[in-house]
């Protein structure tokens, strides 16, 4: 039973990896028949799989290509545990809850919606605003959600100056809010002067900054 | 291409979308849009480069495809927009060469993105329509091959144009890649396949990246190189962006790209009329000294 339990779980990493989602369902199931709980399908299968992909993606061995294919097969799990993962006390506790959108005059959100994808299936909730959002929309966003922190993307040398400015009005309405940034153009020399709280190179290293940034 | 016998080496021009900002107090806007609405903006960079020394203009129409003006709500002038970019150029070319800039949809073609492959070619072939009275046709910031490909057919479809293609690579530790994982050698195995005349990089991380990577292409290539690098990644730095690579910083870099095959060379985002005057400055000594 412990044998046929390990194996499945590995199957379902193995399957994160090769981002293969048309298998991913029944995989699940059988994992789920085979009464092992939601949680140990997320933890020790989905999660250890995304870990691969992340270092591999990190050391540019698989690009974004693979990594887009492996996050729609590990939705394509979510999607079927994640009502049980709702039941289970310890995982409703969210991690956080995390509001991403992509600065007023930018339209791109591949890198943006990525790192909802890594988030949500991290245990944060995740709130997106969407492409092309004002200082306003920002601002609707966090009154309305109460997020605990606040992600900017931009994807484009000329919208820097946007995120800087909405960082700007953030921070003096918020003083305590946490705010993140990322995006092609953007470095952590970048955020530190625009006075963002922390910056992520990829939507793996976003995940493990917000961990980071609400634990201390 | 009988504008690439009349001299050795030639400048391009350097940035539009960081020098518009730098002119237009009016935030976030489509830049492809001030070719309606603030012709006069467009002109004048034309002119300041022109007058820095570039042999080659480029046309205000990075984003002008049918679907990225389509998320600003101005895919019904597309062809306008175009036609009167290209005017724009031509007003002020005096003799000069005028390049269409193409840039990439913004958004991921099917599989990987909710844009049909169809749709991508379409929007393409809308926006080749405006493009017919240039010189040469410059895709650019190419960051995935097959959208490139894509882009090429469309094109070719109605223009007979020459045609040029820049990719944009990252540096990773095995090397340099396009965001979707092609190495450069992909890149000129691929190029092979297609009708285009001129190859290269833009954009990315600065001049002495885009040196590297202009290294590896002419060792695979025989076809003329282009270069238009940026002026090194932008910071903040007392409440405005800046870029790092000053005119300075470029100068010793100018005639190692000239010494490797590049024929065209100018700037992309971070670069201005100054970084080009230095650029002339070292062609001029390559065509008439040299």
């Amino acid at each position: 039973m412990d044998e046929l339990k390990s194996q499945l779980l590995k199957k379902i990493s193995e399957l994160v990896i090769q981002g293969n989602y048309k298998l991913m369902t029944d995989v699940i199931k059988d994992a789920l028949n085979s009464k092992i709980s939601s949680r140990e399908i997320l933890d020790s299968g989905l999660l250890k799989g995304m870990e691969v992909v992340g270092t591999k993606f990190r050391d540019g061995i698989i690009f974004l290509p693979e990594v887009l294919m492996s996050a729609k097969t590990f939705k394509t799990a979510m999607s079927i545990i994640e009502p049980l993962l709702m039941q289970d006390f310890s995982f409703n506790q969210s991690q956080g809850k995390i509001l991403l959108g992509t600065v007023k005059g930018d339209i791109h959100d591949i890198g943006k919606n990525l790192v909802g994808v890594m988030l949500k299936g991290n245990g944060f909730s995740v709130v997106d605003i969407g492409v092309d959002a004002s200082t306003e929309k920002f601002v609707d966003g966090i009154e309305r959600e109460n997020p605990d922190i606040v992600g900017l993307s931009a994807m484009l040398t000329t919208t820097m100056q946007s995120m800087q400015k909405t960082v700007q009005v953030l921070r003096e309405k918020y003083q305590n809010k946490i705010i993140i940034v990322g995006g092609a153009p953007v470095s952590q020399n970048f955020a530190d002067e625009i006075g963002a709280d922390g910056y992520a190179k990829n939507a793996i290293e976003a995940v493990e900054l917000c961990k980071r940034l609400l634990t201390t | 291409m009988h504008f690439l016998s009349k001299q050795k080496v030639l400048v391009f021009d350097g940035a539009m979308g960081t020098m518009i900002q730098n002119l237009v107090k009016q935030e976030y806007i489509c830049p492809e849009e001030l070719n309606l609405t603030h012709p006069e903006i467009i002109l004048k960079i034309h002119q300041e480069y022109i007058k820095a020394g570039s042999d080659i203009i480029q046309t205000n129409t990075f984003g002008a495809n049918y679907l990225r003006l389509k998320r600003f709500g101005l895919q019904e002038k597309t062809y306008e927009i175009n036609s009167k970019a290209v005017e724009i150029a031509r007003k002020v070319s005096e003799g000069k060469i005028v390049a269409a800039s193409i840039g990439p949809l913004g958004e991921l073609i099917e599989p990987y993105g909710e844009v049909s492959k169809d749709e991508a070619f379409n929007s393409f072939y809308e926006q080749a329509k405006g493009l017919s009275e240039v010189d040469f046709l410059n895709v650019e910031t190419i960051q995935s091959l097959d959208e490139a490909e894509i882009i090429i057919k469309a094109l070719r479809s109605r223009l007979s144009l020459p045609i040029s293609v820049t990719v944009t690579f990252q540096k990773t530790p095995r090397g340099y890649f396009t965001m979707m994982g092609e190495s450069i050698e992909d890149f000129v195995n691929r190029v092979s396949e297609w009708d285009v005349q001129m190859i290269g990089t833009n954009c990315g991380e600065g001049f002495n990246q885009s040196l590297e990577i202009i290294c590896e292409i002419k060792n695979l290539t025989n076809l003329p190189l282009v270069a238009k690098p940026n002026a090194g990644l932008p910071q903040f730095k007392d409440g405005k962006t800046i870029y790092t690579e000053t005119p300075e910083f470029i100068k010793p870099l100018i005639e190692k790209f000239f010494n490797n095959c590049v024929k065209i060379l100018g700037g992309c985002c971070g670069t201005t009329p100054e970084h080009i005057r230095t650029i002339k400055k070292i062609a001029n000594k390559i065509n008439y000294d040299g």
